[in-house]
């Protein structure tokens, strides 16, 4: 199965011995990794430690080992999983025969076992040792680097060096047939989300991983199993997908499209506009309002004969309402104003709008859905008709009920109508 | 078809002067202009001026606004028309204020694309520097019907570099 075992670096210590080799920037689609060394090192010293990811502190190792003619086990947290190594004691030109097996290496949930056989031999009897150690890497990090580093416990390497023509050798395992590209993956079913899809698939055996691409846009999401969630799509844009499988070899073909979906909004949602035809109207009204949202926002663009814009949420008309304001009118006269206990919340200025000229107010109701709170409405609202006649200014307001809101009626404080070409649209906001 | 709250674009001053969006998309509802805004002259809490579709300081004389301000001491208000842009209407910090202190600004451009009525905006600022406050509240008028395609942004004296404004369009269903 070719690509299945693949040697991915290898290392070959040159004259003068190094301190350390460490193997970077290791490729994370494999399952498994193994390290092969034959080394000898320049001083007496027993050890060659494995190290990952440049940390030296979250290794534990248990280790039985037979040295000359004697046995006996060590079991401890080390600063490296311990290895042996043919040391200046040893006769000349003999080389340490290690494996080291490292299972899982690129998992970012589970922690890394590790598995190492390794002997010194030199065809004496007073220096040999064969060494079976098991070890734990204690971190969920991927292993994306490795140092093969020789040990003087408790201070490792003051001096100690690993000799010319010591070679290290790294392997990547593939836990699947890698001989070619993987198969088409067969598409499922795409569910819209905010911003976003959820795409089923069936999965085939070669796959190391999977990607999923949308129409239009090209817009992918990745991932090792069904679903797979793309991201970054445009509310109210339809998209179908493809799906692909990937391994160490290749990349499929695409698969054949899904059905077509269309996320709704992130964040900031139109749900209903109502524009004023001729003759006008006396109430603008909300229904079936969806409790899906975090918040509310109305914005007005409006004309009205009176003076003041007014809310009343869920056709309650009754007394159970309050509002505050703050006006400047035609920028020579501030008011502050405070009704309570009144069937209508004050909020947005219509002073002085005729002909052209129409007053504005971004009304925001937040938390309108809790049915822990009553119900808190901020405006900013102003008119001018390029006279002395302008207001601007803040409304609050408070509707004592619990209720979600479900409805909103935009009505005049009194009799008047909304003239036509008015404009009032409704926004949900989510948290 | 639009997103509902679209970025429409960001302009960053570099230098020292004024700053334009132009060919701004007819596809939205609303305009909405948020400004990090500091000015040149050495002066604390100047005003902002900004103007559309190339009528800034014309003479055409058609901008108008009425504000209400407070400096945390007072409240106060002012009220201006037949103006030739909207001037004056929102604070920024000058010079005399940290090189890293910038006002803030949030102008709302209300159905900006019809061609029926005239404009109306409305629009938040506060500008904080050391012993000076000014937060104001503004609403203005534009009185064309034309719809809006650009807008011009200035102050006193010239836009600091390093003041960033970014635009958005808002969609109504």
């Amino acid at each position: 199965m070719a690509n299945t075992y693949k040697a991915l670096q290898t290392i070959t210590v040159g004259a003068g011995g190094t301190a350390s080799v460490t193997f970077t920037n290791i490729p994370q689609n494999y399952t498994d990794l193994v390290i092969t060394t034959s080394a000898r090192s320049t001083l007496g010293q027993p050890n060659l430690l494995v190290v990952f990811n440049g940390a030296n502190s979250t290794l534990r190792d248990i280790t039985a080992f037979a040295v000359g003619t004697s046995t006996t086990g060590s079991n401890a947290f080390y600063q490296g999983i311990r290895t042996t190594f043919n040391d200046s004691s040893s006769t000349a030109n003999t080389f340490t025969n290690t494996t080291v097996y490292i299972t899982n290496y690129a998992s970012n949930t589970a922690v890394k076992s590790v598995s190492s056989d390794s002997v010194a031999e030199d065809n004496g009897t007073t220096y040999n040792s064969l060494y079976m150690t098991g070890g734990l890497y204690s971190s969920t990090t991927p292993i994306t680097s490795i140092t093969l580093i020789p040990d003087e416990a408790p201070n490792p390497n003051t001096g100690i060096n690993i000799a010319q023509h010591s070679t290290f050798t790294l392997y990547g395992v593939f836990n699947a047939d890698v001989s070619s590209a993987p198969s088409i993956p067969t598409i499922g079913t795409a569910t819209a989300g905010a911003g976003s899809a959820s795409i089923t698939f069936t999965g085939v055996n070669n796959a190391a991983s999977y990607i999923m691409t949308s129409n239009p846009g090209s817009i992918t999401g990745t991932g090792t199993t069904s679903p797979i969630v793309v991201e970054g799509l445009s509310g109210g844009t339809s998209y179908t997908f493809t799906a692909r499988a990937q391994n160490p070899l290749g990349i499929s073909g695409a698969s054949a499209a899904s059905n077509s979906v269309t996320p709704t909004n992130i964040g900031y949602e139109s749900l209903a506009t109502s524009v004023v035809g001729a003759g006008g109207t006396t109430n603008i009204d909300f229904g079936s309002i969806s409790s899906t949202y975090t918040h509310l926002q109305l914005r007005l663009f409006v004309q009205e004969p009176i003076d003041t814009v007014a809310l009343q949420f869920n056709s309650d008309t009754g007394n159970n309402y309050a509002w505050h304001s703050l006006i400047s009118e035609n920028g020579s006269t501030r008011t502050s104003s405070a009704t309570t206990s009144t069937n209508m919340i004050f909020a947005a200025t219509t002073y002085g709008t005729s002909g052209s000229n129409f007053a504005v107010a971004i009304i925001d109701i937040l938390d309108y859905a809790n049915t822990n709170k009553f119900k808190t409405v901020r405006s900013m609202t102003g008119s001018h008709n390029n006279t002395s006649f302008s207001r601007v200014g803040i409304y609050s307001g408070l509707w004592q009920s619990t209720s979600a809101i479900s409805s909103i009626r935009v009505r005049s404080r009194t009799s008047g109508t909304f003239a036509q070409f008015s404009h009032v649209a409704l926004y949900g906001i989510r948290g | 078809m639009p997103a509902t709250y679209d970025s429409l674009g960001t302009l960053t001053a570099v230098v020292n002067g004024d700053l334009q969006f132009v060919n701004i998309p007819q596809t939205y509802t609303d305009l909405v202009l948020v400004g990090s805004v500091k000015g040149t002259t050495a002066t604390a809490l100047l005003g902002f001026y900004f103007g559309v579709n190339g009528t800034y300081g014309s003479g055409s004389n058609l901008y108008s606004w009425n504000n209400l301000d407070t400096t945390g001491s007072s409240v106060t208000g002012s009220n201006f028309i037949n103006q030739p842009f909207w001037g004056g209407t929102f604070g920024n910090p000058g010079t005399t204020a940290p090189a890293d202190t910038y006002g803030t600004l949030v102008v709302h451009i209300m159905n900006y694309s019809n061609t029926t009525t005239n404009k109306t905006v409305i629009g938040r600022s506060s500008s904080l520097v050391s012993g000076n406050l000014l937060m104001v509240e503004s609403v203005l008028l534009w009185r064309q019907t034309e719809a809006i395609n650009s807008i011009f942004m200035a102050t006193p004296a010239a836009i600091a570099a390093g003041s960033i404004f970014s635009l958005y369009g808002i969609k109504a269903a």
